[in-house]
């Protein structure tokens, strides 16, 4: 905001005189301001557009401020879109298609097997789709949303469109899972974190009583985070039976008829601890894990981790 | 300090109870009966996440001169993550509306009712998912567990 945008530039370039304009434009400015204002949505507008810049032809007075953020509604409201939103659509889409996967590998050795498969995938393909085409139009109903005032009651009012929406969703998805589709999918929601366990975890660390919202807010953190290590885990397991080509189960495969994929999921065995190290060494890897295992980095913003004392022999440091 | 030399008394104990653990390898994809050893990795890995999360929050805390925690403290620690913010907005407005909720149901003492109220959510859990609601009807309030 404070650093000179081209606009003011091009200002420079016509004018040779020193570009603070004469006294008797200085009320001026102010009192345009006010009955600027209507005009000024479609000004914001354009500029966000193209970057141009409307202002250099009204008001070139030095303080005025010729960069706007985004139009963004709800911005002042600490993650009311994006994060929540991207969040509540991925966290419903995490549990329920991570879970039609595994309804496959479930029935083993049974019987019903191939139908009961289809007819997963199948009611999953057009679950997914729906869900696809009604996210598409929360999509759209956002864009439309961003022309609006940004008013407090606006955005808590779509924010809680969304919720209503996003339920609906997951009401519809929910109800074409089969059996073990919906027992997972159950204890996905029912799972929690009990709260005197996480307090007494957190009290002792902190080494001071938190109060409840921090417990909350750790609990929700801490679930996600079993929940990315678990399905890392899956994702580890999975490819390390591909890379292996045996099967955990000990079981002869039998050919694959053009559907492999389901083949494989029907031959797996339990989750190893293994797969869970190596699905947590690949989330601190990657850089959106971000948190959790920040000691690395505290160590090196202290210099007290292990670098700090490099092994030196003959005044020549190994281990760079 | 670091943070898992203060976990010192609680090293080798399991954190988290059995079933928790097993329902949290069950809803996410594995066998209804995990392996031992996966659970106690599970478990350590999610107290080990725990403290380091709430050392992360204590960094930024004691950087603005204060001792105890605030909740704004752990939103930072995940400022890279907006997938936790979000699910961390989310379960702080399901724990307003749920106690708004109490209020209305018993406005002079809400602590009375938090046992019925709690059992009364238990139930809407399981149900909510597989019935067909008419969510216009609704007061508005989705109730939910985490």
């Amino acid at each position: 905001m404070a650093s000179p945008p081209p606009p003011y530039g091009q200002n420079y370039s016509s004018a040779i005189s020193p570009p603070y304009p004469s006294n008797s434009q200085l009320p001026q400015p102010l009192k345009r301001r006010q009955s600027d204002m209507p005009s000024s949505a479609p000004t914001i507008k354009r500029r966000k557009a193209s970057m141009l810049s409307t202002t250099s032809a009204s008001s070139a007075h030095p303080l005025r401020q010729t960069s706007f953020p985004p139009e963004n509604p709800g911005n002042s409201i600490a993650y009311s879109r994006s994060p929540s939103m991207d969040t509540m659509s991925m966290a419903s889409g995490m549990g329920p298609s991570s879970v039609k996967k595994k309804k496959p590998r479930k029935t083993k050795g049974k019987d019903n097997d191939d139908e009961s498969v289809v007819g997963g995938r199948g009611a999953s393909a057009s679950a997914a789709g729906k869900r696809r085409a009604s996210r598409e139009q929360t999509a759209d109903a956002s864009d439309d949303g961003a022309d609006e005032p940004t008013t407090l009651e606006a955005s808590a009012e779509r924010k809680a469109e969304r919720a209503l929406r996003e339920q609906r969703q997951r009401v519809l998805v929910a109800n074409h899972f089969d059996d073990m589709q919906f027992r997972r999918y159950e204890a996905w929601r029912a799972i929690k974190l009990p709260a005197a366990t996480v307090r007494r975890i957190v009290n002792q660390t902190l080494s001071q009583s938190v109060p409840l919202p921090v417990i909350v807010a750790v609990q929700a953190a801490a679930k996600l985070f079993a929940g990315d290590m678990i399905e890392g885990a899956r994702k580890v397991q999975s490819q390390w039976l591909e890379a292996t080509g045996e099967s955990q189960t000990g079981l002869p495969s039998p050919p694959a008829e053009g559907d492999g994929p389901i083949q494989k999921e029907l031959r797996r065995g339990p989750l190893h601890p293994d797969h869970l190290r190596e699905a947590l060494r690949r989330h601190m890897l990657e850089n959106n894990g971000g948190l959790v295992g920040e000691l690395g980095l505290w160590q090196a913003q202290n210099h007290s981790g292990v670098e700090r004392f490099g092994t030196k022999v003959g005044g020549k440091r190994l281990l760079k | 300090m670091e943070p898992r030399a203060r976990v010192g008394k609680n090293r080798g104990q399991q954190n988290f109870t059995d079933q928790e653990l097993q329902s949290f390898l069950f809803a996410h994809g594995d066998v209804q009966q995990s392996l031992e050893p996966t659970k106690k990795v599970l478990d350590e890995l999610i107290t080990d996440f725990i403290t380091e999360l709430c050392f992360e929050a204590h960094r930024s805390a004691s950087l603005a001169g204060r001792q105890k925690i605030k909740l704004d403290d752990i939103r930072f620690a995940c400022r890279k993550n907006p997938l936790y913010l979000g699910k961390i907005e989310e379960m702080l407005d399901k724990k307003k509306d749920i106690d708004q909720t109490r209020k209305l149901i018993n406005p002079d003492d809400d602590k009375i009712a938090k046992s019925a109220v709690k059992a009364l959510e238990e139930e809407l859990t399981a149900a909510d998912d597989d019935v067909d609601q008419d969510v216009a009807s609704k007061p508005g309030k989705s109730f939910g567990k985490k």
